[in-house]
């Protein structure tokens, strides 16, 4: 197709290369936006219909000019940083079987990960394998020391999401760099640009890193992602790093998954249910009649979901059989269809924050504030693109 | 024409110059900037202006330039979005030369249209000197 500018013709860019960048989130559907397929029906774009479109896609325009030789190079080394960071098998993962995870989050990431190690003299990471090889005692206690996490104080807050605070906090404390997905603030591309519901299924992910790895919640994006289940999540993510198997990722069906794990994966649910929900608690159950009450009880003291705590007592045969276990499954959360209230937007920077995780919104803004990046580069690291006016509100709400 | 690369603008903010000729950039160069005058607390001269705000910019040359450069130069990625200030400089000289080549269009800026580059870049001047033998590469002391 031609690139034109008033109409006048300029240069001529590939259609496939349009094509393949516009595929390279195909969950979104981009390539369906009405500005590309006038684009494709006429064979023409205005150049400034393509820098505005670039700009509410995050994908930056210039890369529509590459050929497709340099094309497939960019394209291979995006490729080649997933490979390295994240789980084959959760690049693998496809629509129709539940989980599908964003590689425009992972991508986004990558990055923010890449420029941290790239800029900073980081030590290893001590807690990266540092589970391998200890039992599942050792492994909670080692996890509860090294991480600071005084259980009783954890427990003793009187709602889940006090209790999730403190467990980010001390987390992070760590050199774990923790994300959460948000939908304010355009951190991703929505709001009339792609639909809500295409993040949904993300998963709990970890990208590998021996100096900062980093943690991925769904929070926001997935509607399911109730407090109790990101505390489970980011305990689980947490013993993936410490026994450095980075193969494994929480899976949207949980409650198969855990009760059919084996080997490796079996040692995950282990060690994660024993920091959160330990033995000693459920052992004291054991013969006796599991009521709701009783679920809804633990779930409430132990800080998890009332599911997690079933299946976690069928794991261990304190609901001894299945008729028994199905019973006491909650029904699906369902989350509300039109939320009872609308919460204002937060700041900008609060989503960007809760976004990019405390190390990428410290390290970057150290780097805005030295002039090491340039306005761009932030903007790409911050947002995924270049966005002024949220730039502006930025700098100003941070006074940088 | 007097074009100034990112780390020429830094030059001119950082000792807070008063020009006394005229400079331009190119819109990349320009939004790369901004944090540094931001972060060293003053604005750009208004001697420095946007080399697409003159009316004789031809935006449609500059564009085919631009692909032209940005495929057949390394140095810059879209990974870490660098790179594409030396992209636009690239093409802002390709298209001065050929708008230049009639000379009944008009110049873009100033009194004649010899062409000079302000940066300490090596690999920028590298490029510079492949693709422009008529263009001067000046040091950022230079700059007055």
């Amino acid at each position: 197709m031609i690139l034109t500018v008033n109409k006048k013709q300029s240069v001529e860019i590939e259609n496939a290369v349009v094509a393949q960048i516009l595929n390279m989130y195909s969950e979104e559907k981009l390539i369906g936006r009405p500005i590309f397929q006038n684009a494709f029906a006429n064979d023409s774009i205005e150049y400034k219909d393509l820098k505005d479109e670039s700009d509410k896609i995050l994908i930056p325009w210039q890369m529509f000019l590459l050929d497709s030789r340099n094309l497939k190079k960019e394209l291979d080394h995006i490729e080649k940083m997933r490979a390295d960071k994240v789980s084959s098998k959760l690049m693998a993962k496809r629509r129709g079987i539940g989980n599908v995870t964003s590689k425009r989050i992972i991508d986004r990431l990558i990055r923010l990960q890449n420029f941290i190690t790239a800029t900073n003299t980081l030590p290893q990471n001590a807690f990266c394998g540092s589970l391998v090889g200890k039992s599942n005692a050792e492994a909670v206690a080692h996890i509860l020391s090294y991480f600071e996490i005084d259980i009783n104080k954890f427990r003793g807050y009187r709602n889940k999401s006090s209790a999730l605070s403190y467990l980010l906090g001390k987390v992070e404390n760590k050199y774990i760099n923790i994300s959460q997905g948000v939908l304010t603030n355009k951190m991703l591309p929505m709001w009339q640009v792609v639909d809500n519901s295409i993040y949904k299924n993300t998963s709990g992910f970890v990208i590998k890193d021996d100096k900062i790895p980093f943690i991925f919640l769904p929070s926001e994006i997935n509607p399911d992602e109730v407090k109790g289940r990101q505390i489970y999540t980011i305990i689980y993510l947490i013993v993936l790093i410490g026994l450095n198997e980075y193969d494994f990722f929480i899976e949207k069906n949980f409650r198969a998954k855990a009760l059919s794990a084996t080997n490796k994966q079996k040692k995950i649910y282990s060690v994660t249910s024993e920091v959160l929900l330990p033995s000693e608690a459920t052992e004291k159950l054991s013969g006796s009649v599991i009521t709701p009450s009783t679920r809804d009880d633990l779930a409430s003291e132990y800080k998890i979901t009332p599911t997690a705590v079933v299946v976690t007592l069928r794991i261990r045969r304190t609901i001894t059989s299945q008729a028994e276990y199905e019973a006491l499954l909650p029904p699906p959360y369902d989350p509300p269809k039109t939320p009872t209230h609308h919460p204002r937007s937060p700041k900008i920077e609060t989503s960007v924050r809760k976004f990019c995780g405390k190390y990428s919104f410290e390290f970057v803004n150290a780097g805005i504030k030295s002039g090491q990046l340039s306005s761009v580069q932030s903007q790409y690291l911050l947002f995924g693109a270049v966005n002024k006016k949220n730039f502006k509100k930025y700098r100003d709400g941070l006074s940088i | 024409m007097k074009i100034l690369d990112t780390n020429a603008v830094n030059h001119i903010l950082k000792r807070r110059l008063n020009l006394d000729d005229d400079y331009c950039v190119t819109d990349d160069i320009k939004e790369e900037a901004e944090i540094a005058e931001s972060v060293i607390g003053t604005k750009l001269s208004s001697k420095v202006e946007l080399a697409s705000s003159s009316a004789l910019f031809d935006r449609t040359l500059y564009l085919a330039h631009y692909k032209n450069m940005l495929n057949k130069h390394s140095g810059r990625s879209f990974y870490n979005m660098t790179g594409f200030g030396d992209i636009s400089i690239l093409a802002l000289l390709k298209t001065v030369e050929e708008t230049t080549k009639d000379q009944s269009q008009g110049r873009l800026f100033g009194t004649d249209e010899v062409l000079e580059v302000f940066t300490e870049d090596q690999s920028l001047i590298k490029k510079i000197t492949l693709e422009s033998s008529k263009t001067k590469v000046f040091k950022n002391a230079n700059i007055k």
